[in-house]
């Protein structure tokens, strides 16, 4: 036989459980969730996700959809994890690459995996956008 | 089988079906074109009928009988529960899409990539390209990429929280046949506006995450072994529900191959024997497939894939075994469950080292486990406070709890569900050993609560048979009358 308080304390806790979870939809399921779609409205998707907490990222995200080409292999080097994460998929159709592994790439300073590379001018410098990676920062280098 | 339970096996079996169909093309390098998929739908979406008429032709169907006015008005908030739940669930996938962290870079950008370019391209098989969760598995992200070659990407976002209403709808058939309707009505409910699902945290129903799908085929799983009162073995359809649920389990996320596993080995008893060779053989091949795709991205060696699909063979000899065991020999039963369990460890191990997402474990990680121990106070501690967080799960681990520690005849009958919540609970607790140590307090918060969310639903379910199965709910039937709880049962 069951003690003949499991039965009670079950459905106490039961009820219990339940009435917190009716009581939690208003706040939520709807308040946060209209919360969150609006800024995300405000925002953008690179600038929900990037621009609230690196803003730099953003910046640099924003960079390269406007000076490289829709299709481009963008050189990245540092950590997988960060911002990084978001960056890959803020770029569209273009490609992070590891810039250690295509550096044993022959042809790879103009051209990978049948694309592009990314290549512009960033405060004063002209050659190859890569992108160095940790898990707090994002940043840009020009190399030749 | 009741309608419920039907509306849960043709959903886990079109999946399933669908996913292996792909991915056996994935593994011999081809990637089926968009017309041939749609067919592979069409064809998926029939299965799941001829498997319920299979596993129907010698279950005779519960008696039916009229809803009361009463469980006609509970239906009828329910739906009124629905609609507040899910409006603004539809409203902010439609507008958003996912908004947390992998949610958008490890899900829904691979769908993307799927729908665009296929498989075979840099973004999935170049190990130089930058690749988010490379080492996933993708069944999720191929059925939403498909979905979206059809409907589009913000309709195909719909498949979550359409999977969901069928998982709810499965915990009630499940319910159904052990209390009486209004409390399996009222349980289902209840998991129905568990906050981890409905909020608005990692693992909801929009966040694109894969905690929902394998909260799916969890409660397939405990489904399938849980026991109607007075049941003395499966079902046809539950044998069914649990070879189609252990099956898409490897399909779904990395540690759905523990879970496959785990559920082969609380199964061994509960179900019948061509059961657990079934599950057996269709879990060896799903995890076969998806360790063949995944070396066209991460090179693996021939041998360690045919390996690691021929391992859950193993639980067929250890049922094998113990069959020819007497019963009272536990010492030698004990040795056979501890060495099956030990093998399928270590061919978990084997598949996770080519992992990317557990680097814990490649680099130096097994030292790490034994210093881990000195953490093991405050692990217990963080963990019993992220399965108590109200706001994510309300009070369903305390009632879990409460389910584990009640003792009596009618619970009794669910040892094979309970053994599988706990294996699984135990499993999620073992992988905090693996973290580094500098991270325990974001895995904690940031993992750990998703493998909770995983299994809220064979949890709820072992709960409510467990606690709420009373004689008294027998008598409480309509017209006086005993409603058979199982298909095995004549009918009165």
């Amino acid at each position: 036989m069951k003690a003949p308080w499991t039965p009670r304390v079950a459905w106490v806790l039961f009820i219990a459980s339940f009435a917190f979870s009716l009581a939690r939809i208003p706040h939520a399921t709807w308040g946060k969730r209209f919360a969150q779609v609006r800024e995300f409205e405000e925002l953008g998707a690179a600038g929900y996700h990037l621009g609230r907490t690196w803003p730099e990222a953003l910046k640099i995200v924003e960079w390269i959809e406007a000076n490289t080409p829709s299709n481009a292999v963008v050189l990245w080097r540092g950590t997988w994890q960060g911002p990084i994460e978001h960056v890959v998929a803020s770029i569209g159709d273009r490609l992070l690459f590891d810039a250690d592994v295509a550096g044993g790439i022959p042809g790879s300073e103009s051209e990978l995996l049948g694309r592009p590379v990314a290549r512009g001018s960033y405060e004063g410098k002209t050659g190859r956008v890569v992108l160095v990676a940790t898990q707090e920062i994002l940043r840009m280098e020009i190399v030749p | 089988m009741t309608h419920a339970n039907l509306v849960l096996l043709a959903c886990l079996a079109f999946i399933v079906t669908y996913g292996l169909v792909v991915h056996a093309f994935l593994a011999v390098g081809i990637d089926l074109p968009g017309m041939a998929r749609l067919a592979l739908l069409a064809i998926a979406a029939v299965v799941p009928f001829v498997l319920a008429f299979l596993a129907r032709r010698r279950s005779p169907h519960r008696e039916g009988r009229r809803a009361s006015t009463a469980e006609k008005r509970m239906l009828l908030g329910c739906l009124a529960l629905a609609v507040i739940v899910l409006v603004p669930i539809g409203i902010a996938l439609i507008t958003t899409g996912p908004r947390e962290w992998d949610g958008r870079v490890a899900w829904e950008l691979r769908a993307v990539r799927l729908s665009t370019g296929g498989y075979f391209q840099p973004f999935f098989t170049e190990i130089g390209v930058y690749s988010p969760a490379r080492e996933y598995p993708l069944l999720q992200p191929l059925v939403l990429a498909d979905l979206s070659r059809i409907v589009g990407l913000e309709t195909a976002r719909f498949v979550f929280p359409a999977l969901f209403v069928v998982l709810v709808v499965g915990i009630f058939g499940t319910l159904e046949r052990g209390l009486g309707r209004p409390v399996a009505i009222l349980m289902a409910a209840s998991f129905f506006v568990l906050p981890g699902f409905i909020g608005t945290g990692a693992g909801n129903i929009d966040s694109g995450y894969g905690e929902l799908i394998v909260a799916l085929f969890l409660c397939g799983v405990g489904s399938a072994l849980a026991g109607a009162p007075g049941s003395s073995r499966t079902t046809r359809w539950q044998t069914a529900l649990f070879c189609v649920s252990v099956a898409g389990l490897p399909m779904l996320k990395p540690e759905g191959t523990a879970y496959a596993w785990l559920a082969l080995i609380a199964g061994i008893h509960a179900l019948p024997k061509h059961g657990v060779v079934l599950g057996s053989v269709f879990t060896g091949i799903s995890c076969g497939l998806v360790a063949a795709v995944r070396a066209h991205a991460i090179p693996m060696q021939a041998e360690r894939i045919v390996l690691v699909a021929c391992a859950p063979l193993v639980v067929i000899l250890m049922r094998a075994a113990l069959d020819s065991v007497p019963a009272a020999r536990r010492a030698l039963r004990t040795v056979i469950v501890a060495g099956t369990v030990g093998l399928l460890i270590a061919a978990t191990l084997m598949l996770v080292t080519v992992s990317g997402s557990m680097d814990a474990v490649v680099d130096g990680g097994f030292a790490r486990v034994a210093s881990r121990l000195r953490d093991l106070p405050r692990m217990l501690l963080g963990s019993v406070a992220v399965a108590f967080d109200v706001r994510k799960f309300a009070l369903l681990w305390g009632l879990t709890a409460l389910a584990l520690a009640s003792r009596s005849r009618t619970a009794d009958g669910q040892r094979a569900l309970g053994a599988f919540v706990v294996l699984g609970l135990v499993a999620a607790f073992a992988s905090l050993f693996l973290v580094p140590e500098n991270d325990l307090d974001h895995e904690l918060v940031s993992r750990f609560d998703r493998l909770l969310l995983q299994w809220t639903a064979p949890a709820w379910v072992f709960v409510g048979l467990r606690l709420f199965t009373t004689e008294e709910l027998h008598l409480a039937s309509p017209h006086g009358r005993i409603i058979p709880r199982n298909d095995n049962e004549p009918r009165s």
